[in-house]
């Protein structure tokens, strides 16, 4: 009897391309990247689908109003690290083969010492020495700051996440779509 | 392959989207309400195979399984992809909104070359050409698209030549899976329900005749 062969053949088939899907870490086919500062030290790294971390990337840093900071590139194991001199909104944007990430690194992520204001206004003095207050509040930052940024890794990654649902929601969208197509050919353009 | 927002200069962006309105407004006429299950299927695997990720190098790559439309479905292969991965934008992520249209011609042109090819090659009376067919329709689109996206790219800033090189080679491995795949599905296909092939390859094919007997 050919018809439950080719039954089998067909839920073999199906069967097949079902393992293949959870077999992948489930990223979605973006290219991200993930930054978090400690004390004055910004570093991060840039990641694609499928976890894979690319080195060489070149990046750019730029500040609020679009002047450049800072040109670098992912080193060997694809992190990247560099330092604030400036307590601003640091825009990190990275670029490969027809992919972009960005990531913003927040003022306030920054320590309250570094002097405000965009890499174009000039360093006039240095900046003043902290007072022993300061020192205290600095190192419960970057204590707080080593502890979060496990989880904003988290975090991010888990806003990537492409799960089971949106598949399936997608899935159903695309069938009723041409079930819809299909009912208004025989309908509509019949005479 | 999938480009995303903010890459692609606007000029560009309108200028692909408006041919791949027109390539649209071509698949829809040639799509009658028989091949709409097909369509589906099609429609669907794209939607999928962009999950199934292979790590190469530093980087990795995902199937598309556009020549696998192109060859069952041939111009039609435009709306059906513009479906796929307007569906994909929304519920995955890949790639941008403003980029629908360039990506649309990206998958869709290809496939729609390749398949065409496999298609006349899957025509010749020999009892492995469905197979070979396919095989061109899959790893031909990856390749097709390869060149695309680069020359895409290069029009909006980037080298040409280096980027097409590693687009190329970091490809190679998903057109062999490809090609593979579309053959053993074609091939599957031709074996099993040689109808719904009777309108996609010459009458004087096996599969026709098969078909018809």
């Amino acid at each position: 009897m050919r018809k439950p062969r080719q039954c089998l053949r067909l839920i073999g088939v199906a069967g097949l391309i079902g393992l293949l899907l959870p077999a992948q870490p489930a990223f979605a086919h973006r290219f991200k990247c993930f930054a978090s500062a400690e004390g004055q030290t910004i570093s991060g790294y840039c990641w694609m689908a499928g976890g894979v971390r690319p080195k060489d990337v070149p990046l750019l840093v730029h500040g609020p109003q679009g002047e450049t900071v800072l040109k670098t590139a992912t080193g060997q194991d694809g992190t990247f690290t560099f330092t604030a001199k400036h307590r601003m909104d640091h825009h990190i944007i990275a670029e490969t083969m027809g992919h972009r990430a960005e990531w913003v690194i927040k003022a306030a992520e920054l320590p309250a010492a570094l002097p405000a204001g965009s890499a174009t206004v000039a360093d006039a003095a240095a900046p003043a020495p902290a007072a022993p207050a300061m020192a205290t509040e600095a190192m419960i930052e970057a204590a707080v700051a080593r502890q979060i940024s496990p989880l904003r890794e988290e975090l991010a990654s888990f806003q990537d996440e492409v799960r089971i649902k949106d598949i399936l929601g997608g899935l159903g969208w695309i069938v009723g779509l041409f079930g819809l197509a299909a009912w208004w050919h025989m309908h509509l353009r019949r005479p | 392959m999938h480009l995303v927002d903010g890459l692609i200069a606007a000029p560009a962006i309108l200028g692909t989207s408006v041919a791949a309105t027109a390539g649209i407004a071509i698949g829809l006429r040639t799509l009658p309400a028989e091949r709409m299950p097909q369509a589906a299927l099609c429609g669907s695997v794209f939607f999928v195979a962009s999950l199934i990720h292979i790590p190469v190098g530093p980087s990795s790559v995902h199937l598309l399984m556009g020549g696998l439309a192109g060859f069952l479905l041939g111009w039609a292969a435009f709306p059906v992809l513009f479906v796929a991965l307007l569906f994909q934008a929304v519920f995955l992520g890949f790639g941008g909104v403003t980029t629908l249209g360039v990506n649309t011609l990206i998958m869709a042109v290809p496939a729609v070359l390749a398949g065409l090819a496999g298609r006349a090659v899957a025509a010749r009376p020999s009892a492995r050409a469905p197979l070979v067919g396919g095989a061109i329709a899959g790893g031909g689109a990856i390749f097709l698209g390869t060149a695309l996206v680069a020359s895409i790219l290069a029009a909006s800033g980037e080298a040409f030549a280096p980027l097409a090189k590693a687009l190329f080679v970091a490809h190679l491995p998903i057109a062999a899976i490809e090609a593979v795949a579309t053959a053993a599905a074609v091939s599957f296909l031709a074996r099993v329900r040689p109808d719904t092939l009777a309108g996609v390859i010459g009458p004087q094919s096996p599969m026709n005749e098969a078909a018809r007997a």
